[in-house]
């Protein structure tokens, strides 16, 4: 009984105070989109990093005195080793075959011979992507015999090393404080909404209905403002991201994640913004 | 039932009840009398414990203002029907709504609500009106209704904050004949009121207070 009481009463106070309601729904659907804007930028920049990262290599080159045997037995090696995703075995002759492609002549137009070393370029795991762990492998590999030389492109990664963790710290920073102003913005349009019905309040106190009772009606309604703003946030981000991607920018990565997040996160807010301000009230 | 032991109540830093000590028995109508400001309404809010003496202590049946917790003052005013002069009807809900109300926020059962509400609505008479909303009521009326939701919970006491107050002296007489026929069936009354022709007509215990003081009559 006090179950159907609650949700009726939660969904009546939509109707009692309709322009209420449109304003909180409104403010939480900005306060969600500007963190959905900031949560797909995020995602965005993350995912560049991963793509950079994952088309990291490392390139071994062996002695020239090193002949395929050896060479096959050193890519087996190294594929053994932690944190190797991949090697890929390229002889003399493959080489030869790609200083071709990238240069546009043989290699035999020039000298006499094949002078390309037998080269393994190593692909790591995700996790091994990063300045320390490519140290540690490297040196792993240097110490095998045959290999002359490894070479890889480490400025640019141990700059987002350096500096991912930053950008990763500010990021948080931000995400913080729009989801805190997000929460403060609710709070407070739902206690305005609970001030303007305290006559509601004020007869449930009389009649003798407990604290909790009162208070269920109106998380209720919080829950569902929260829902109605979320949804209306994320409608407006796939729009709107949509939009980008067709006339500015068509690159964007556009997953689910910041939409489940936001609906969750909209509930959550609108619960807990509820519950806080309708408990202080009471008080 | 009812005991005030030199109770002393300050509101906003204003010293209101000064020393207060009564006794109201079971079934018994008194009215609290006293000029504007004399702390009438102090003693019923101290009564359904909206406000606690900072001296003194109230008893309202077993429910002592020394020792009852927060939590439990709803199960107090369970017991404990209560109206005023400007009624406090929710405007939005019709007359049986207003009434079922004080029976949903405790939980009952809704054939339970729906008859107990018709019954004190007859009761009332008020029963032909139960589709109306507050806004289509006299002044007189919504008091009836503010009265069916004061005693629907079946209360051992009715305290009424001046509900002649807004009121003609027609409606004014309805009212009172109902607060005499709810203290006929055993309801106390206690109620508070600056109308001295109606305290003469159906006259009972006088509390007569002045500045937060009560003076012998």
């Amino acid at each position: 009984m006090s179950f159907w009481f609650t949700l009726k009463e939660g969904l009546k106070g939509f109707q009692r105070a309709r322009l209420a309601t449109v304003i909180t729904v409104t403010s939480i659907a900005f306060a969600l989109l500007l963190i959905g804007y900031f949560a797909v930028f995020v995602l965005n920049v993350d995912a560049l990093i991963g793509d950079f990262k994952s088309r990291f290599e490392i390139e071994v080159f062996l002695d020239a005195d090193a002949n395929d045997e050896i060479g096959n037995k050193i890519s087996t090696q190294i594929k053994t080793l932690e944190g190797v995703a991949a090697v890929e075995y390229v002889d003399k002759a493959k080489a030869a075959e790609r200083f071709e492609n990238e240069f546009g002549r043989s290699v035999y137009d020039v000298l006499e011979s094949n002078p390309l070393p037998i080269t393994c370029i190593v692909t790591l795991k995700e996790d091994f992507q990063n300045t320390q762990s490519i140290g540690k492998i490297s040196d792993k590999i240097k110490t095998f015999k045959y290999v002359d030389e490894i070479v890889y492109q480490g400025d640019l990664l141990v700059l987002i090393d350096q500096y991912i963790n930053l950008v990763y710290l500010i990021a948080g920073g931000i995400g913080l404080v729009l989801c805190l102003i997000a929460f403060i913005l609710l709070y407070n349009t739902i206690r305005l909404t609970i001030f303007a019905r305290s006559d509601i309040i004020e007869i449930m106190k009389l009649v003798g209905a407990t604290s909790k009772f009162i208070r269920r009606p109106f998380v209720v309604e919080g829950f569902m403002q929260g829902f109605l703003g979320a949804i209306l946030a994320c409608g407006l981000l796939f729009l709107s991201i949509k939009l980008i991607m067709r006339f500015v920018y068509p690159y964007i990565h556009n997953q689910m994640e910041p939409y489940i997040v936001l609906t969750i996160f909209g509930i959550f807010i609108g619960f807990l913004s509820s519950r806080m301000s309708v408990s202080k009230y009471l008080q | 039932m009812i005991e005030f032991y030199n109770v002393n109540a300050i509101i906003d830093g204003k010293d209101i009840l000064k020393n207060i000590s009564f006794r109201l028995l079971k079934g018994e109508f008194a009215y609290l009398v006293g000029h504007s400001g004399a702390g009438k309404s102090t003693i019923l809010r101290l009564i359904y414990m909206d406000l606690m003496p900072v001296e003194g202590m109230v008893i309202v049946e077993q429910y002592s203002s020394a020792k009852i917790k927060p939590r439990d003052i709803p199960y107090l005013r369970r017991h404990v029907g209560v109206i005023f002069q400007d009624f406090k009807l929710l405007p939005d809900r019709n007359v049986f709504e207003n009434v079922a109300f004080a029976m949903r926020v405790i939980g009952a059962k809704s054939s339970e609500i729906k008859r107990k509400v018709l019954r004190v609505l007859a009761e009332v008479n008020l029963g032909h009106k139960r589709n109306h909303y507050p806004d289509e009521l006299s002044g007189g009326e919504k008091q009836r209704v503010a009265i069916a939701r004061a005693i629907i919970n079946n209360p051992f006491i009715v305290l009424a904050d001046e509900p002649t107050g807004n009121l003609d002296t027609v409606s004014a007489n309805e009212i009172m004949e109902i607060l005499e026929k709810i203290n006929r069936q055993g309801t106390a009354v206690l109620m508070a009121s600056h109308n001295e022709g109606l305290i003469q007509k159906y006259p009972h215990r006088i509390i007569n207070l002045k500045d937060g003081v009560m003076q012998k009559i």
